[in-house]
């Protein structure tokens, strides 16, 4: 019943699974080339993990193409917040750009936030999240069924811790599942792009330039522009095809 | 800065000779009376490029006490070069003693400027001239045939065509770092005694390699455009252009001194001017043309990791100076490299030697000759490797890709893999030799092994087949579970309610017991049941008392709670047939009784209808 719950588990997709062990094949053997490809062939049939996406970013290090190598390692972030050989290798990737941004200073309880949300891995939190809701509701079939006997006061013990780390998890799983308040990120993926004060194809506009690798903040897009934002809070127009979202 | 040298050198001697002056002031004060300079400009106009002179001429002492200070001329001229000349006149017995220092220059800038007072220190005075005016007037360019980049000029007059400097530049379309000769060749058709560089050419944009000259230049007699001339190469180099795009090859400036012979005015003049015997000497400029160069970027596709810039040719070749090292003593690995293009700027290569070797910075040697045209040799790096951990190792083979002009492709000189055998013991780290963990290189962690769990991309939780069973089955388990205890406590507080929820089984029972007994032939036992059933059925549905149930008043009820008015009849009607039958004589049996049983649970089902 909890793989079920966990849910996710559509199919198997055997076929994809072969994809990505014939990539890890290649990798190990140094053709970082055909394991990229092999690996690019999971995410083109529609399917992600963050270990495709980790072994995605991997090959593209080895094969120098930095840019896209964050970008994976993001997208795996993004499903696992909390991986150390992930964060490992984006922090490795991000020292060898151009750009060095001095990320503005967060609030502490923002943070604190992030660290909250990005804990637990995604199919834990479900896990989590699905018993706690069974416990919950079990307990309280029990505190109706058993009424005025013993059990039914174990029930309703259970029913209200259960049903306490339902809403403190389940607030998590929620702000995951609908990315509430998570702003649309993206990677520079052109070597060198300027950043313009207004979305009008004009040199002239010009106020900095950024280079491949560099993660910006997506607030809003005008047509073929994006209105990004660095993590130094400078903020500017790029056409929306020099980066990519994460 | 030779000049700059020699002026220090003559304002030492200046102090030593204001010391002499201060000892014997006195006998000398009359002769230093007389001492007086001036300074004229020959001429006071002249074009850009061309050579001007400033003549300071000191009367009455035949030397200076130091250098004259010259004007800042920078802006506008560049020094060249100084002579001197005395002279002694006697007139009336009066001698008459004369210095005259010429410094030449060449003007660089259209203009009139003002040549600022030159200071002398002559007689122990310090003696200031008037300052000049000089015009630079834009003089078109000098004659072109038959040489290009000729140019004379001077006091005296010497063609262009008989005396100018050529820039040969070959190949004129390289690559990056490709080489480029360029020979810079004098041509000429007059007397030349000497001649020197004033100004090297300037290779911005090259790493240029000079190519030696011999100390006795091979003069060559050439016809050039129909007209003979000695010739000779005044310098070559080999440059190796560091970037892509346009460059150019500055010009080179020679002064050369040319003997002239003037055309005597008379034989007195002839005879007294004793130079005319061999002509007198003449300085003249001359530069050569700046040359344009187009380089080439190298091709991006296929260059190879191990390529470091080298555009020529190369051959590589690794040797050790032992086969077997015991571990901690030095082990030298020497990589020779061979070939042609800019060895000297070529980077070392990188060791993939494996960690437990120690490597030092390789010691560099090199033997580079420059031929006429190329420029090539050998470099030998010499890297003293300490090996740490014993037992048979692999120097593995160095790479290093060069381009191939001839070819335009990159191609890659590898060494042969080197055995080398350590013995002896690793060291051993025992307490207090203990040290931190070395990184030797950075790199990323190695990827995901186990199979990944695939999800659909972009895959929400909500929808999915599983978060709704999850979601739901519980729910409902709960609302079951509410509506059971609901029941139970109406059953238990409500009598009618628990009645009429019993009802039907309490008839369901006693109609079973009725059939039982149909094959009997206790026919008053029979009905009995069967009216106990209806009887009881209906007073529970109705919670009054059994025994007071009245045929009118449960007509009166059961209408009043909407059961429809032909199953009443019909109930009612059985009821009766059950007082009857009772009191009638037995021998009715089996078929009758079944029908009568169906019927009065017709009846029953009809009226809990009509109820419910």
């Amino acid at each position: 019943m909890l793989a079920a719950l966990a849910g996710l588990a559509p199919g198997a997709a055997p076929l994809q699974v072969e994809f990505y062990q014939e990539g890890n094949r290649l990798y190990q053997e140094g053709d970082f080339e055909g394991a990229l490809s092999s690996y690019l062939r999971v995410v083109e049939a529609g399917f992600e993990s963050g270990e495709v996406y980790y072994n995605i970013g991997n090959a593209y290090f080895k094969v120098g193409d930095l840019a896209r190598a964050i970008l994976y390692y993001e997208r795996a972030r993004r499903l696992r917040p909390g991986d150390e050989d992930v964060l490992a290798n984006l922090d490795l990737a991000r020292s060898l750009t151009v750009d060095e941004i001095e990320p503005l200073p967060t609030f502490w309880v923002l943070e604190l936030w992030g660290w909250w949300v990005g804990l637990l891995p995604r199919p834990l939190l479900i896990l989590l999240v699905a018993a706690a809701y069974v416990s919950a509701v079990g307990g309280a079939i029990v505190l109706v069924g058993m009424r005025g006997r013993r059990p039914a006061a174990w029930g309703g013990r259970v029913a209200v811790g259960a049903g306490a780390v339902l809403v403190v998890l389940g607030l998590n799983l929620a702000v995951r599942e609908f990315g509430i308040g998570r702003p649309e990120e993206a990677v520079v993926l052109a070597p060198r792009v300027n950043v313009l004060s207004a979305p009008i194809e004009d040199e002239a506009l010009t106020i900095f330039t950024v280079h491949e690798g560099t993660k910006v903040r997506v607030d809003r897009r005008a047509d073929a522009w994006a209105e990004v934002v660095l993590e130094d809070g400078r903020v500017g127009w790029v056409r929306v095809e020099a980066i990519e979202t994460i | 800065m030779p000049r700059a040298v020699s002026r220090r050198a003559a304002w030492l001697g200046a102090a030593w000779v204001l010391v002499l002056a201060a000892g014997e002031a006195a006998p000398r004060s009359a002769a230093a009376q007389d001492v007086s300079a001036r300074a004229y400009l020959t001429p006071d106009a002249v074009g850009v490029n061309r050579q001007f002179v400033l003549n300071v001429e000191v009367t009455g002492t035949q030397r200076t006490d130091a250098d004259p200070q010259l004007p800042d001329t920078e802006d506008f001229a560049r020094y060249l070069g100084v002579s001197s000349s005395t002279s002694m006149q006697i007139v009336n017995g009066l001698t008459t003693v004369s210095l005259t220092l010429q410094y030449r220059y060449l003007a660089t800038e259209v203009g009139t400027f003002e040549v600022g007072p030159v200071g002398v220190r002559a007689g122990g005075r310090l003696l200031e001239t008037e300052p000049l005016s000089l015009t630079v007037t834009a003089a078109a360019p000098p004659p072109p045939a038959p040489g290009p980049g000729a140019g004379a000029q001077g006091p005296t007059e010497i063609p262009p065509e008989d005396l100018f400097v050529v820039a040969e530049v070959s190949p004129r379309r390289v690559y990056e770092n490709e080489p480029v000769v360029v020979s810079y060749r004098l041509f000429t058709r007059v007397d030349v005694s000497s001649y020197g560089v004033t100004q090297a050419a300037g290779y911005e944009g090259f790493w240029a390699e000079d190519v030696p000259q011999p100390q006795n230049p091979e003069i060559q007699q050439v016809v050039r455009d129909g007209v003979p001339y000695a010739t000779t190469v005044l310098r070559r180099s080999v440059l190796f252009p560091t970037g892509p795009g346009p460059k150019t090859v500055e010009p080179l400036t020679v002064e050369a001194r040319v003997r002239v012979r003037r055309r005597s005015l008379s034989l007195f003049d002839d005879f007294f001017d004793r130079s005319s015997l061999f002509g007198s000497l003449v300085p003249v400029v001359v530069a050569s043309e700046a040359v344009d160069v187009e380089v080439l970027p190298l091709p991006a596709e296929g260059r190879p990791e191990s390529f470091t810039g080298l555009v020529g040719r190369l051959q590589t070749s690794a040797s050790l100076d032992r086969s077997e090292v015991r571990t901690n003593e030095a082990v030298t690995l020497s990589l020779t490299v061979s070939g042609e293009g800019n060895l000297r700027a070529l980077q070392p290569p990188d060791l993939d030697l494996p960690g437990d070797f120690e490597v030092f910075p390789p010691d560099i040697s090199e033997s580079i000759e420059r031929s006429g045209t190329t420029i090539g040799g050998t470099r030998t790096y010499e890297y003293v490797l300490i090996p740490r951990i014993p037992g048979p190792k692999t120097v593995p083979p160095i790479e290093m890709a060069y381009f191939d002009v001839e070819e335009e492709r990159y191609v890659t000189s590898s060494t042969a893999p080197l055995a080398l055998e350590v013995t002896g013991e690793g060291v051993v780290a025992g307490p207090g030799v203990r040290a931190g963990v070395e990184t030797l290189r950075e790199d990323i962690r190695f990827i995901r092994i186990a199979p990944p769990r695939l999800v659909a991309t972009g895959g929400a939780l909500v929808g999915t087949a599983g978060f709704w069973l999850v979601t739901l089955l519980p729910m409902l388990a709960l609302l079951s579970a509410v509506g059971v205890r609901w029941h139970r406590e109406r059953l238990e507080g409500d009598v009618a309610y628990a009645r009429g929820r019993r009802a039907a089984r309490v008839a369901r029972r006693r109609l079973a017991r009725a059939r039982s007994l149909i094959s009997d032939d206790d026919v008053r036992g029979f009905y009995t049941e069967v009216e106990r059933a209806l009887r009881g059925f209906l007073a529970d549905k109705l919670n009054v008392a059994e025994a007071g149930l009245m045929s009118e008043t449960a007509e009166s009820a059961l209408l009043g709670r909407g059961v429809a008015a032909e199953a009443v009849g019909e109930y009612l009607e059985c009821l009766g047939a059950c007082d009857r039958a009772r009191f009638a004589p037995p021998g009715e049996r089996g078929e009758g009784r079944t029908a009568f049983l169906d019927r009065a649970g017709r009846a029953m089902a009809a009226v809990q209808d009509g109820l419910s």
